[in-house]
């Protein structure tokens, strides 16, 4: 029970923490390319960082909202309904749910971290690592660790949302 | 089972990138070595090619040079403007002033090795939209795409200005006049269908158009010696065919004008006058000056 | 042992799993069931790669700048105007909902950003004066997909990206298909409006049409700014996105003026929509390159040489398949599922691309407003509060004329091909 509470704070509280980053991100990325053209046109030689931040911000962005989106459970989804189900069939179906989505996430998360014979340096956060952004001259692991990031908060929110099932009663249906 | 993942369509007159992909191919198939090309863009683009090699998921890629490059820098001596003057110097500098073996020490520690570097058509010269270039101060105001920093640097000294586009952009970009220009081997243009846009081309040989063969070195290093032979075989051979290639492509010039587009020739003093004002690229940073130094040294300066 | 994988799929689907976690488990069943285990490994770096990706970045660029324009009031002028101009026709409120669509549409790229802010506005206002919620909602729903025909259009953006061709010509050649959906539209809501007896706007409740316009002009000016701004060049569409945001916000400020709650918020939804459709990408990305692995597009090329199909057989083919999966799958996912592995065939055979892309997005679009997927139907019905399957009812009239239109879109391939011809952005005769 206690695990339980802990988990849905944390989950909670690291979801505020993306949002603010998403939010972030979005606004970075938007104004890099916005001074892109301006810069064209004021300066008539807009700097060579602009195009490659806005991207990774947008990769930040993106990856952070999905976060947020499976956290608020907005994401497309055929069924929505389901999730209120409760009881023992209701159980099942969340097992399943969380089943599924950790099938998709834990491999991600593995080969994000270890790659061959279980090496750290050669995942693909320890990959990148060596490699320099094409403009910017610091290293793509601060791009790509955007990757992983997303998906142990994903992970930490199904596991939060398996233990609301089992110890909170229903929450109003999803719009 | 080798997997070749291509870069270009798999034509045998227009690419020579394909020549060297499809004879290695060939070469390895005869060996009794089973081996399979995967089409452009199937397995992934290029940095995830890089990455499915440098894993040991794919043995054998044909990539961009600047893709190395991210790893370790000392393969950007091959994007020194005026640094080369033909494919037989870059080949000696390669092969025989052991800079590929130079190359692959940075590289290698990282799964991934330069098996082969390709041409892909004569030197790089310089397209346009405006108006014919001639000489160095035909640049001034002339906007051109840039890859990277470098190029930058190049056009700035050049007196002209760059603006980075991305390669998918880069139609768009020249249609609408965001970019008026970019530096390509002449077969660039018609393969991608620019020559609608693309009015001036000046053949000023800046670089050579190379692209690189990368293999995975946990594939390479894990084969029995007698197949790791048949490999370094295969890939010779498809070096001469991709060379033997090249200098059968002097008919892209007659294609250019038919698609319309006017070639400019340079005369030696505006080509002396284009390597002389290039001249700042060598200290932008693009390569060391330990390294250039090697460079020097492997080309016999 | 593959047939694991749809089983998993459906029963993960069924369970209340959001679609790009069930697509995603799906594919790493599918890569452990065939014996491709070991090329899990390139996931994280496909998951970066199909992100990174500048053309992409007008996708959430114009879903901020609609946020924006809906929070500073830039709809609602719009909304004003369309009613000074068709509001006192029968079923005025009806013909505002679209010519509101076709203003929506030169600023915002996207059908899901009309769609939602059209149900918010204006579903309850044609409520409150007397129409049915389900009409009232499925003519939004409907009508959104003019947003994405007419330039700017997150979707051309894509298709442009995927087969490399311009996407100037592709906004110049999606002007006039987009007004002739538009008037077919007109022509039905006319239809339902003389058989139902829809009202009109009493002359105190249409706005006086001069002052409006005057009010709306600078709302009027963003498609000009943002499509002129392609079409001459000042700025690549990826750009002229991110010129729209800017622009969207100064014209707000003329408005109701934007509070810093408003940005913020209009930040975080575009942060999590683009989450959302970028999930589901990574997901579908997963599942082609075990297609590639497997040599999935060479077997469809054989396939199409095998049934020997000519390039109106396989366009019509090519039609039915994106109709349906427009219907399953988001837009953005069956782009870049079946662009790649059919569109080569059909350009091989002779058709424009130019031409195909604006075939194959009104395809798509269709899709949005199709069930069981259908991404402006879920937000319509979330939005506008009525139960998805009786929305999905209503608009079935809607759907089956705008199939027509894309036959005549088909058909004459000049419908779309004239502007960008006279533009010289496409060549031949
Ligand atoms: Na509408
Ligand atoms: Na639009």
């Amino acid at each position: 029970m206690r695990a339980a509470a802990f988990l849905i704070r944390l989950s909670a509280g690291l979801n505020r923490i993306a949002l603010w980053g998403a939010v972030l991100a979005v606004a970075v990325m938007a104004f890099s390319a916005g001074y892109q053209v301006v810069a064209r046109y004021v300066f008539d030689a807009p700097p060579v960082w602009t195009e490659e931040l806005a991207r990774r911000a947008m990769v930040w962005a993106g990856m952070l909202g999905a976060s947020v989106a499976f956290h608020e459970r907005s994401d497309p989804n055929l069924f929505p309904h389901m999730v209120s189900v409760r009881g023992s069939r209701g159980a099942a179906l969340a097992l399943l749910r969380a089943a599924g989505a950790a099938v998709f996430v834990l491999p991600v998360l593995y080969y994000s971290l270890l790659g061959p014979s279980f090496s750290l340096a050669r995942g693909f956060i320890g990959r990148t690592l060596e490699r320099k952004a094409e403009m910017m001259g610091i290293s793509m692991a601060w791009f790509t660790a955007a990757i992983p990031v997303a998906f142990t908060l994903i992970l930490i929110h199904l596991l939060a949302q398996l233990a609301r099932h089992f110890t909170q009663p229903p929450e109003s249906t999803p719009a | 089972q080798v997997k070749v993942a291509l870069d270009s369509p798999p034509d045998l007159q227009g690419s020579g990138s394909y020549v060297w992909a499809h004879t290695f191919v060939e070469e390895l198939k005869k060996a009794g070595i089973e081996a399979e090309e995967y089409q452009r863009g199937a397995l992934g683009g290029d940095d995830e090619l890089f990455d499915q090699v440098s894993q040991g998921l794919l043995e054998v890629s044909m990539s961009p040079l600047g893709i190395v490059g991210s790893l370790d820098n000392t393969i950007y001596g091959l994007r020194l403007p005026y640094f080369f003057q033909d494919m037989g110097e870059v080949d000696k500098a390669l092969y025989e002033g052991g800079m590929l073996e130079k190359i692959n020490e940075g590289t290698t520690s990282h799964g991934v090795r330069v098996l082969a570097v390709n041409t892909v058509g004569q030197g790089s010269g310089i397209f346009n939209t405006k108006k014919p270039v001639e000489k160095v101060a035909d640049m001034q105001g002339l906007r051109m795409r840039a890859l990277d920093e470098s190029q930058i640097d190049l056009f700035e000294a050049w007196g002209a200005s760059g603006t980075i586009v991305s390669w998918a952009e880069v139609p768009n970009a020249l249609q609408t006049g965001v970019a008026e220009g970019y530096l390509n081997p002449p077969i660039v243009p018609l393969l991608f269908g620019h020559t609608d846009f693309i009015k001036f081309f000046t053949d000023a040989e800046i670089t050579p158009s190379l692209r690189i063969t990368i293999v995975s070195e946990d594939w390479y290093q894990g084969l029995s010696d007698e197949d790791r032979a048949k490999v370094d075989a295969a890939a010779e051979a498809a070096n001469k065919a991709n060379r033997d290639w090249l200098a059968s492509q002097d008919s892209v010039y007659g294609k250019l004008k038919e698609a319309g587009v006017q070639i400019s020739e340079l005369g030696d003093d505006a080509r002396a006058a284009f390597r002389e004002a290039s001249q700042p690229v060598y200290d932008s940073g693009l390569v060391t000056p330990e390294q250039l130094a090697a460079w020097k040294t492997a080309k016999g300066e | 042992m593959i047939w694991l994988a749809p089983a998993a799929g459906i029963a993960l689907l069924v369970s209340g799993l959001a679609l790009a976690y069930v697509v995603g488990a799906a594919s790493v069943v599918a890569y452990l069931a065939s014996g491709n285990g070991r090329y899990l490994a390139v996931l994280p770096q496909q998951i970066f790669s199909r992100i990174d990706v500048f053309a992409l970045m007008a996708m959430p660029l114009f879903i901020l700048s609609g946020e924006i324009m809906n929070r500073g009031g830039v709809t609602r002028a719009l909304i004003r105007l369309s009613m000074a101009i068709v509001g006192r026709l029968p079923g005025g409120l009806g013909h505002v909902n679209i010519m509101t669509s076709v203003f929506f549409a030169g600023i915002s790229g996207s059908a899901v950003a009309d769609a939602a802010a059209l149900s918010n506005t204006l579903v309850p206002s044609m409520r409150e004066q007397g129409y049915t919620n389900s009409y009232a909602s499925a003519i939004t729903a409907a009508s959104s997909i003019i947003g994405p025909i007419i330039p700017p259009s997150i979707i051309l953006i894509f298709y442009g990206a995927l087969m490399s061709t311009s996407v100037t010509a592709l906004f110049l050649a999606g002007i006039v298909p987009g007004l002739l959906l538009a008037c077919a539209l007109f022509a039905v809501n006319a239809f339902y409006a003389w058989r139902d007896d829809h009202p009109r706007l009493t002359r105190e409740e249409a706005p006086p049409l001069v002052a409006t316009f005057w009010q709306t002009a600078p709302a009027l000016l963003l498609p000009l700014i943002i499509v002129g701004g392609i079409v001459f060049g000042l700025a690549t569409p990826t750009e002229a996105a991110a010129v729209a945001v800017f622009a969207a916000l100064g014209v707000g400020a003329l408005y109701d003026g934007l509070s810093r709650k408003d940005i913020l918020e209009g930040l975080r939804r575009t942060a999590v929509l683009s989450g959302s459709i970028f999930m589901l990408i990574t997901a579908v990305a997963a599942l082609g390159h075990l297609g590639a692995l497997e040599r999935l597009p060479e077997a469809i090329a054989a396939l199409v040489a095998e049934l020997g199909l000519g390039p109106i057989q396989y366009l019509i083919v090519l039609n039915v398949v994106f109709l349906l999966a427009g219907m399953v799958l988001d837009v953005p996912v069956a782009l870049a599922l079946l662009v790649p592995l059919l569109a080569p065939v059909a350009l091989a055979q002779g058709a424009d691309p130019v031409h195909l892309g604006i075939v194959l997005s009104f395809n798509l679009c269709i899709g949005l407003i199709s069930p069981p997927l259908g991404g402006c139907l879920l937000v319509v019905s979330a939005v506008a509060r009525i139960d998805y399957w009786e929305l999905a009812r209503a608009i079935v009239p809607f759907v089956i004329v705008e199939i027509v239109v894309l036959g005549l879109l088909v058909a004459f391939p000049e419908i779309s091909l004239a502007l960008p011809r006279a533009f010289g952005f496409v060549g031949g005769g």
